[in-house]
Parts: structure tokens; C-alpha cells; sequence
């Protein structure tokens, strides 16, 4: 058994290996992700009536991008404001009704594909960031999806999902973006 | 500068006018290139500045979201600024991060970001400007711009500076040579006839007044003051021409005088010497013209008188059987001896009727005139007394040379030494006399000092011995006593020949001619 487990180890080894280094650029990327989004902060305007003192981002499933968020929330404020970090594993109606619409950022994991559209549906005017990582998310009512070109971090913009959350966008930041309807 | 001093006025004037207009261009010039020049820098920083501040901005998002492409995009604007040559962009760590390049400078390192600096080369500006985004440094943008077109401007406005220059002064030449004659003229007219006046001593001359500035007033000075110098002039060539006139009224006064003087001087002299004449008649008058003819003697005298009357005198007096022969010498010649001796003679006379001896006779007379005449006046005086009959003469002589004697039966001539004082000297001479026994053919001959001391050309006196000599070889030859007197007389004019005649000679003679 300690054999057949090593051989297969040996066996497994170059998918291990990939895997780590998958794993790796997962945390790299993850990293750059953290950084864009505290960026996107001070590119998107929200109401007045929103900024009490602190910015309140929701991560809902994602084992790499958390833990970076904090690291980096740590390090930095977004605009001079505090940060505050809300972890969610899953979605409940509650939490859909109650908590999302106060958060100003809510990033969703690629497990919500299903939830998705009725997520963006009940935050829409509630001035709420929706940022995926998910190929297709930005199609399906996510205002900021990241995506890979060339190995390269990019992100898409679904203007119509903007609008109706109720938000605005620098130009500046429409302008590297990849617009999408 | 001692160039500049010896040009004329008219050259100084442009000088001047042309170093002021220089200085002032280039001057003007000077600051108006290195201004512009300052401007243009500064407005070149500027703008590079202001670039750098919008391309930065632009590429916060870039930087922030890593967006190479987007940079390197927003730096391609600067295309549109064509003296940029060089841009970059470094990220938050001062990695390259965006970088642009003018067409054809593709090779070029890029330097490490900096602060905020600004580089000035020798042809280019360079920038480095940080890009911040609120408060936060995201990262450098770097501008490099070529300065040789900025170069190629300030080219340009020296060129137009020095055109500006030429034409400055070309135009400042031709208003300085319009102008300058506006004052050069007036001081040209001045010295042009400041010369004239100097050479020509025309005082009439006037200069022409041109303005009323102070070389009006120069030129009115000027001609004030000619003015006075012709009056003056004319007044002193006034008085001089008067002067001149009036000496030559004078010289002419005085030529007429001394003409008149001339003559008067003249008739006066003419007067003079009709008076002397008359005088030397009246003393030739006092001596016998003809000798007294006495059986058995031949009497012979003659004076010829130095001047026009003399000092000298002979006189014969015969009377009871006796002859007397006398000569006589008055000191001086001329009218000063003339008058004593026409006094002489009277007085000799009126003696000679009184009578008496020989030594009387003297003793009178010398008593007379020692009374008579001034004490520089005496006389000398010898008298032979010849008894006709016995042929005994009586001799006498106070003062006159020693009376010759010749002996015809010797044939010797011989000088009677009879010492006396002349007349008129001391009042108690005594005379004698002296006898002498004459025989046939004997001679006296009684001389005056005139013979005597008759000098020739070297000063010689004819003498004594000379005398005697010649009287002897007249008496040995047999002689008249007129001829004898002739004879010496001629050898005494001719000894003394071409000299004056000094004083009177009188030569009187006694031959014993015996029948």
C-alpha cells in the first residue's frame, strides 16, 4: 500500500507538478486580481448615501482570491477608506435580500453560474459592484469580469450591467476594458 | 582715439551717430535674442511639462491595471509632437514599464527613473515627472525633447538681429549724413572763415547764422567780434596813414629847411670867403709888392700864406741911409694869427718912425705887445739894419730860425745864432744885435718855421740842413734873390708835394749884389 501509494505518487508526479505550478499562477494572478479590484474603487462612483466611512467588498467562494484580499486590505486602504471584507461560502435568499445590497463590492465565484442571473436581477439599482473571474460571467449580468488574454490578467465590462446596478465607471477605465453587451 | 581726434567734425558727427545707433542695435539685439531665447526655453519646459502631466494622467489607469498596451498607446500620442523624441513611463517599483520613440531613434537606453528633475544638454530637455494618482506615486513618466529646432530658431533671430543691425545702420548713416550738416556746417562756415580771415586779414568778412542754437550764437559772436577787430583795424590804419602823412609833412618841412639852411650856409660861406679874400687883400696889402731898389743890393721877399690869411709878414723899411729888413711869425695861422699881425704891423711901423737901435726897438715892442695880446699869443720877430753906405748890417732875432749867411768868398752858408725870446712872451727880454760885415756877393736870407718844418708824405720835415743847402747852391750859382726865393720855394713845394701846406712860408732875402 506504501509502495502502490509512492508509485502512484511517482506516477502522479508530473500532474502534481502542474498542478502546483497551476496552483501558482492561480495565487499570482489571484494577487493582481485583489489589486484591480481595490483599483476599481477609485474608478466607480457610488451615492453618497453608500459611503459610511468604509468599503464593504463580498467574496462568495473563492479559496485564492480571499485570503489575498485581506493581505492586501491589510496593507492599504481604497481611497483613504477603510476596507471590510465579507466572507460568504454560499448563497441564501437572506443573505441575497439582506446583506448583498449593502455591500459596494461582490465578487462571485465561478460556483454561482447558476445563481448569477438572479443575484444581478435583485441587486440591480442597489448600487452593488458585481466582479466575476468566470469565463461568460460578463454576458450573464456580472459589471466587471476577469479574463486571461496571452497569459495576461484583462477584464471585461458589461456596461448594461453597470447601469442598471446603478453605477458609473471612469473612462479611463472603460477605456482598457473589454466592452461587452 | 587719437584717430577719432583728428578727424573733422563732419566724420566725428557720424562717428558718433554710428557708434551710438551700433551700440543701442546691438544691444537691443542682445537682449531681444537672449530673451527670446529664455522665453522659448521656458516655454518649451512648459509644454513638456504640461505634456508629461497629461500622458501621465492618462496612463494612471495603465499603470494601475498593468496595462502595457494602453501606455505604450497613450504614448504614441506624442507623435503629434514632433520635437519630443523620447518617452517612457516606469511602473511603482521603476521598471520600464510604457516607452515611445520619435521615428528613426528606436536605439536609445532609457535611464533609471528619478524625482521630479529636469535636464538641460547641449540639444535636448529631459523630464522625469512622477505619475500620481490622489495621493498615491503609481509610477514616473520620462520626456526627452530636441532643442536643435529651438537651436535653429534662435539662429534665425541672430540672423534677423544682424539684418536689423545692417539696416539700422545704413538708416543712421544716411539720417546722421543728412542731419550732421545741421551742425557741421555752421562750424565748417566758422573755421573756413576763421582761415580766410587769418590769410587775407579781410576783417569785412561775415558767417551766415544758420539757427538760433548756440552755434547761432557763435556765428553771431563771431561776426561782433570781426566787427570790433575791422573798426579797430581801420581806426590804427587811420592813425598810422595820419602819422605817415605827417612825417612825411615833416620830412618835407625839414628837407625844405635844410635846403634853405644849405643856402644860407652857402651865401653865407660865399660872404665868408669875400670877407677873407678881402682880409688876405688887406694883409697882402700890409706887405710890399715890389722890393725897394737900393744901389748895390738885391732885395727879394715873399710869403704865401697856408690859408687864406697867415701869421707870417715881411716889411722894408729904408729911411736915413739905412735899409731894415724884417720878418715876422705870429703864433697860430689863420685870422687867429691875422689880426695880430695887421696890429703888428701899425705898431712895428710907429716904432720903426719912433727909431732908436735894434735892441730898443725889440724892447719896445716886445713890452707893447706883451700888454697887448693874450697870453697864447707871441712873436717871433727878426730885423737886420743895413748901413747902405758901409755895408754893415745889424742883426737882431727873437725866436725866428737862425738867419742863413752866406759867405761868397768861402762859398760857406753859415746860421747866425742870435737867442732871444719871441715878442709877447715876458715883458723884460732883452735883444741884442749882431754886426755883421757884408761883402759883394754875400746873402742873408731870414726864413719863417714854415720852410723849415714843411713835411713831405712820411711825416719828414724839410729841416735845416736842407735849407741851408739848397739856399747855398743858389748863391754859388748866382742866383737873384728873387730866383733864390723862387728856387726854395719850389723845393720845399716839391718835398712837400701832394700834402697840405701847414703853415705860412716867408722867405726874405738880402744878395749884395755890389753895383
Amino acid at each position: 500500500m506504501r509502495v502502490s501509494k509512492l508509485l502512484l505518487i511517482l506516477l502522479l508526479n508530473p500532474v502534481i507538478l502542474w498542478a502546483q505550478i497551476d496552483a501558482n499562477e492561480e495565487a499570482r494572478l489571484a494577487k493582481f486580481k485583489a489589486v484591480f479590484i481595490y483599483n476599481f474603487v477609485e474608478f466607480v462612483k457610488w451615492p453618497e448615501t453608500k459611503n459610511a466611512g468604509s468599503i464593504t467588498i463580498g467574496v462568495v467562494s473563492n479559496s485564492f482570491l480571499l485570503p489575498t484580499l485581506e493581505a492586501v486590505a491589510r496593507k492599504r486602504k481604497a481611497s483613504g477608506e477603510e476596507i471590510v471584507i465579507k466572507k460568504h461560502v454560499t448563497v441564501n435568499d437572506t443573505l441575497i435580500a439582506q446583506s448583498f445590497p449593502s455591500y459596494h463590492i461582490l465578487f462571485v465565484g465561478p460556483a454561482l453560474t447558476d445563481e448569477l442571473g438572479m443575484i444581478a436581477e435583485s441587486l440591480a439599482g442597489k448600487h452593488v459592484l458585481i466582479i466575476g473571474d468566470t469565463d461568460g460571467f460578463a454576458k450573464k449580468g456580472v459589471a466587471v469580469n476577469f479574463i486571461l488574454i496571452d497569459g495576461k490578467l484583462k477584464f471585461e465590462i458589461n456596461t448594461k450591467a453597470l447601469s442598471r446596478a446603478g453605477l458609473e465607471m471612469h473612462s479611463q477605465l472603460l477605456k482598457l476594458g473589454i466592452l461587452v453587451e | 582715439m587719437k584717430l577719432f581726434r583728428s578727424l573733422s567734425i563732419r566724420k566725428k558727427l557720424v562717428a558718433i551717430q554710428i557708434m551710438t545707433a551700433c551700440i543701442v542695435l546691438v544691444l537691443a539685439g542682445v537682449a531681444f535674442v537672449v530673451g527670446d531665447i529664455a522665453d522659448s526655453e521656458k516655454e518649451m519646459l512648459s509644454q513638456l511639462s504640461s505634456s508629461a502631466l497629461i500622458v501621465g494622467q492618462n496612463c494612471v489607469t495603465s499603470l494601475m491595471f498593468m496595462d502595457e498596451e494602453a501606455a505604450t498607446q497613450t504614448l504614441s500620442s506624442l507623435n503629434l509632437q514632433p520635437h519630443i523624441t523620447q518617452a517612457a513611463i516606469y511602473d511603482e517599483a521603476g521598471a520600464v514599464f510604457a516607452v515611445y520613440s520619435r521615428q528613426g531613434e528606436a536605439d536609445f537606453i532609457f535611464p533609471s527613473p528619478q524625482p521630479a528633475t529636469q535636464i538641460f544638454t547641449r540639444n535636448h530637455i529631459e523630464l522625469f515627472e512622477p505619475i500620481v494618482h490622489d495621493t498615491r506615486h503609481v509610477g514616473t513618466i520620462y520626456l526627452r525633447a530636441d532643442m536643435t529646432g529651438l537651436r535653429e530658431k534662435i539662429k534665425d533671430y541672430v540672423l534677423d538681429a544682424l539684418i536689423v543691425l545692417a539696416v539700422g545702420l545704413t538708416i543712421s548713416l544716411l539720417l546722421s549724413f543728412f542731419f550732421q550738416k545741421n551742425v557741421s556746417n555752421p562750424i565748417l562756415n566758422l573755421a573756413a572763415a576763421t582761415r580766410s580771415v587769418s590769410e587775407t586779414d579781410d576783417y569785412s568778412r561775415r558767417v551766415q547764422k544758420e539757427s538760433d542754437d548756440e552755434l547761432g550764437e557763435l556765428c553771431d559772436g563771431f561776426n561782433k567780434m570781426l566787427e570790433q577787430i575791422q573798426h579797430r583795424d581801420s581806426e590804427l590804419r587811420e592813425a598810422r596813414d595820419t602819422l605817415e602823412r605827417r612825417v612825411e609833412e615833416r620830412t618835407r618841412e625839414v628837407e625844405e629847411l635844410s635846403a634853405q639852411n644849405l643856402e644860407q650856409e652857402r651865401a653865407l660861406r660865399r660872404e665868408m670867403e669875400k670877407e677873407l679874400q678881402t682880409a688876405h687883400d688887406m694883409q697882402m696889402s700890409l706887405m710890399p709888392k715890389k722890393s725897394p731898389q737900393v744901389p748895390g743890393f738885391d732885395l727879394a721877399g715873399r710869403c704865401n700864406p697856408a690859408s687864406d690869411v697867415g701869421g707870417d709878414y715881411f716889411q722894408y723899411f729904408r729911411q736915413n741911409g739905412r735899409l731894415s729888413v724884417s720878418l715876422a711869425d705870429v703864433t697860430g695861422h689863420a685870422m687867429e694869427a691875422a689880426v695880430p699881425v695887421m696890429m703888428f704891423s701899425g705898431l712895428l711901423k710907429s716904432q720903426m718912425e719912433i727909431g732908436g737901435s735894434l735892441e730898443e726897438i725889440f724892447g719896445r715892442l716886445n713890452r707893447s705887445l706883451h700888454g697887448t695880446l693874450d697870453r697864447r699869443t707871441f712873436i717871433c720877430f727878426a730885423m737886420g739894419e743895413l748901413d747902405i753906405a758901409t755895408r754893415t748890417l745889424h742883426l737882431s732875432n727873437g725866436g725866428c730860425p737862425y738867419p742863413y749867411y752866406f759867405q761868397a768868398s768861402t762859398g760857406e752858408i753859415s746860421e747866425l745864432q742870435l737867442d732871444a725870446y719871441p715878442l709877447a712872451i715876458r715883458p723884460d727880454s732883452e735883444y741884442r744885435a749882431q754886426l755883421i760885415q757884408l761883402e759883394q756877393g754875400d746873402r742873408i736870407v731870414l726864413c719863417s718855421d714854415g720852410i723849415i718844418e714843411a713835411e713831405n708824405k712820411e711825416a719828414e720835415i724839410f729841416g735845416f740842413e736842407r735849407t741851408a743847402e739848397e739856399i747855398q747852391k743858389g748863391c754859388i750859382d748866382g742866383l737873384s734873390a728873387d730866383a733864390l726865393i723862387e728856387r726854395l720855394m719850389e723845393k720845399v713845394n716839391l718835398f712837400s708835394i701832394d700834402v697840405p701846406q701847414g703853415d705860412d712860408m716867408t722867405c726874405v732875402v738880402l744878395n749884395v749884389s755890389g753895383d
